[in-house]
């Protein structure tokens, strides 16, 4: 028998096959379906749609009237997760309808194949009049309580004296991603383009901490930001003077953007609000005395922080913007050669004290990003050779640090 | 100080709007819009941003129109630039932009060696628009090409649209004016500013004096022989290249209704029309 469209459209990624019914009766479909209580999301494109509706997703998931079908959903970890299927009677006929929905799964995206057993299943008979529907609300429980990312599968029958449709297996029905709390702003609701790096970087991870330590990490060695170095002061890329962050024309590139510290720390706040982890954005200077200062060697994003000092460079700076999250350090803009204590490290650092970011051991700083303070004349080259005239060889000092927290005014 | 406050407050107090930007001009150089372009308000700032992107290669503009409601509005923009820099200030960056014209009343820009993306600020009087173009990069940690098939071309582009769109802000505060004659023929379509000052429309003052005009439209430039000497104009600035001298106008040149526009007296006076 052909599929007809709304049919073949209502139940695209629910891969089956329809049993034969009698001649001329159509078998019942799913027109719309709907995932309850989920997290409003968007994309680019959404978000930047000028007609109706705009912004977030629409309500309903799948819609074969309308022809949305919006391909991923978004839950915190550990919820119960309602689905509502509409099924429709495109018949002059009342039929009556077996509907079953078993064997719920999860597969992670990081591991293919590897299938979650999910609880919840459905089995009810009922009958849908002439030209009417009848709706379905199926409950799955048992999502992974870690942030993650993958495919909701079921297997789904429904049959009829019109036929229906008969699921051979699972197979993957909705993409979903399962953040660690509800969304916040300026990404509360997540756009989809971040969610994918987020939860990818997160994945398995509980908590503000662990989320914002796997994803400083997972952003360093992303290869989506290279530090603009051969820029005359390193000014921001993708964050305009009105703090808004440049996400549309960010989302639609691929491989490397060129960025300072305020883009990549800005992004690795934006993709943390986006699952919920709380973090805020840091701005660090170099106290009052002087306003600029020297970095010990810093592997900036982008350059292979594994073969030091390959890789490894000083730079002058006046601000240096970090994350922080449940009062740490994380910054992905740079890998330091070692950690607070002189151990080898060469990874961004995460999860480290203020102090033990900014300078270590505190009365004899040998460690962390600060090497001593620079003078000004040393830092302003000229726009064809921005090089900075850096002595290498001039011993740390101890410089206070002066933060100032700032924030995003939303994004663009 | 102040009296210069008042004088941009009067002379450009029209509200900007999203037609300043000019989403074909952009797309002459291959960029596509990828968001709407959108207005607010943010502390003391009307602004106009607007998004584009050229998909073969990745690249992409942003592009943000600021009108600074009084000294305030412009103190807050200074500071939130200042805030994005790792290093110094905006007043630390080279002066002027990439084609070596004049821009506005002030201008500073700076490109990456090394990815090409590029920065400029022009600002003039109670406006500054401002562009950031990117490029993506491939490669693996420390060896990265970017894309970019003409960085160079790219940078010229981006400052004759961000000249554009500052012709485009100051000139609608311009209102209609008499007809003027001019060497013997009638000029139609006349602006004035606040202060009286006339406008013509470039093309018709150059037909009045029987020269030829060629424009650069997506550089916003034009140029013109005349007794002699080669002049060179360029929308958003307010001087005129006469020979290897550049000589000042009394007013920008300006777009209005999608015409070029320039200052009467000036425009006479550089070409030697008029007693100066």
């Amino acid at each position: 028998m052909v599929f007809h469209g709304p049919f073949r459209s209502g139940l695209a990624v629910c891969v089956g096959v329809m049993a034969e019914g009698a001649f001329g009766l159509v078998p019942p479909d799913i027109s719309q379906t709907d995932y309850l209580a989920n997290i409003p999301a968007t994309n680019s494109a959404r978000f930047n749609a000028t007609l109706p509706p705009g912004g977030a997703f629409p309500l309903v998931e799948k819609n074969v009237s309308t022809g949305v079908s919006i391909g991923s959903v978004v839950y915190v970890r550990g919820s119960s997760m309602s689905i509502r299927y509409r099924i429709r009677n495109r018949n002059d006929i009342l039929l009556h309808v077996h509907f079953k929905f078993t064997e719920p799964k999860y597969e992670r995206k990081n591991y293919p194949g590897v299938d979650i057993a999910l609880g919840g299943s459905d089995d009810e008979e009922f009958t849908i009049a002439a030209g009417q529907y009848h709706d379905v609300t199926v409950s799955v429980t048992g999502l992974t309580n870690y942030v993650t990312l993958g495919w909701l599968k079921t297997k789904i029958n429904i049959d009829s004296e019109a036929g229906g449709i008969v699921s051979t297996g699972p197979t993957r029905e909705e993409f979903v991603y399962l953040t660690d709390a509800q969304p916040l702003a300026p990404l509360a609701v997540p756009w989809t383009e971040v969610l994918d790096d987020a939860c990818n970087w997160a994945d398995g991870q509980v908590g503000d901490a662990d989320c914002a330590y796997y994803s400083t990490f997972g952003l360093f060695f992303s290869q989506k930001f290279a530090y603009n170095s051969g820029t005359y002061q390193f000014p921001t890329n993708w964050v305009d003077e009105n703090w808004l962050f440049l996400l549309t024309n960010f989302v639609n590139y691929q491989g490397y953007r060129s960025g300072n510290c305020v883009d990549v720390s800005a992004y690795l706040h934006l993709s943390l609000c986006s699952i919920g982890a709380d973090s805020i954005l840091t701005q660090l200077y170099g106290g009052t005395q002087y306003p600029v200062f020297v970095t010990n060697p810093i592997c900036p994003i982008g350059s292979d922080p594994d073969s030091p000092p390959s890789g490894y460079v000083m730079l002058g700076w006046s601000m240096h913007q970090i994350c922080r999250a449940q009062g740490a350090t994380y910054d992905s803009c740079l890998a330091l050669q070692f950690d607070p204590a002189g151990a080898a490290y060469e990874n961004p650092p995460a999860g480290w004290t203020p102090d033990g970011h900014w300078q270590s051991p505190a009365e004899n700083p040998q460690f962390g990003v600060v090497k001593r303070y620079g003078a000004t004349t040393d830092f302003f080259g000229t726009e064809q050779n921005p090089n900075q005239l850096l002595d290498p060889s001039l011993p740390s000092e101890v410089v206070p640090r002066v933060e100032l927290e700032v924030e995003l005014a939303g994004i663009n | 100080m102040l009296s210069f406050a008042i004088l941009t407050c009067n002379l450009f107090a029209v509200q900007m709007d999203t037609g300043v930007v000019d989403p074909g001009l952009i797309a002459s150089r291959g960029f596509q819009a990828s968001r709407p372009i959108t207005r607010k308000n943010i502390d003391n700032c009307e602004v106009v941003s607007a998004g584009f992107r050229r998909q073969a290669e990745f690249a992409s503009i942003d592009l943000a129109a600021t009108h600074f409601l009084g000294i305030s509005g412009k103190q807050s923009f200074i500071q939130r630039v200042n805030r994005t820099m790792q290093l110094g200030t905006i007043a630390d960056w080279p002066q002027g932009g990439w084609s070596g014209l004049p821009a506005g009343d002030e201008s500073h820009s700076v490109y990456s060696r090394t990815s090409g993306s590029a920065h400029i600020y022009i600002f003039c009087g109670a406006y500054v628009v401002h562009a950031i173009l990117n490029y993506s990069g491939t490669g693996s940690p420390g060896h990265i090409t970017w894309s970019g098939n003409d960085k160079p071309g790219d940078r010229l582009a981006v400052e004759g649209f961000c000249r554009d769109i500052l012709a485009n802000a100051v000139g609608a505060g311009l209102r209609s004016a008499s007809n003027v004659n001019v060497n013997g023929h009638v000029i139609t379509g006349v602006k004035q500013d606040d202060h009286g000052n006339r406008y013509v429309p470039i093309p018709a003052w150059c037909s009045a004096h029987n020269i030829v005009l060629t424009e650069n439209r997506p550089h916003g430039t034009g140029s013109f022989s005349h007794g002699g000497k080669q002049f060179v104009l360029a929308v958003a600035a307010e001087k005129i290249k006469a020979g290897s001298e550049w000589r000042s106008l009394d007013g920008f040149l300006v777009r209005n209704g999608g015409r070029w526009y320039g200052p009467l007296q000036g425009l006479e006076q550089a070409i030697g029309a008029s007693d100066s």
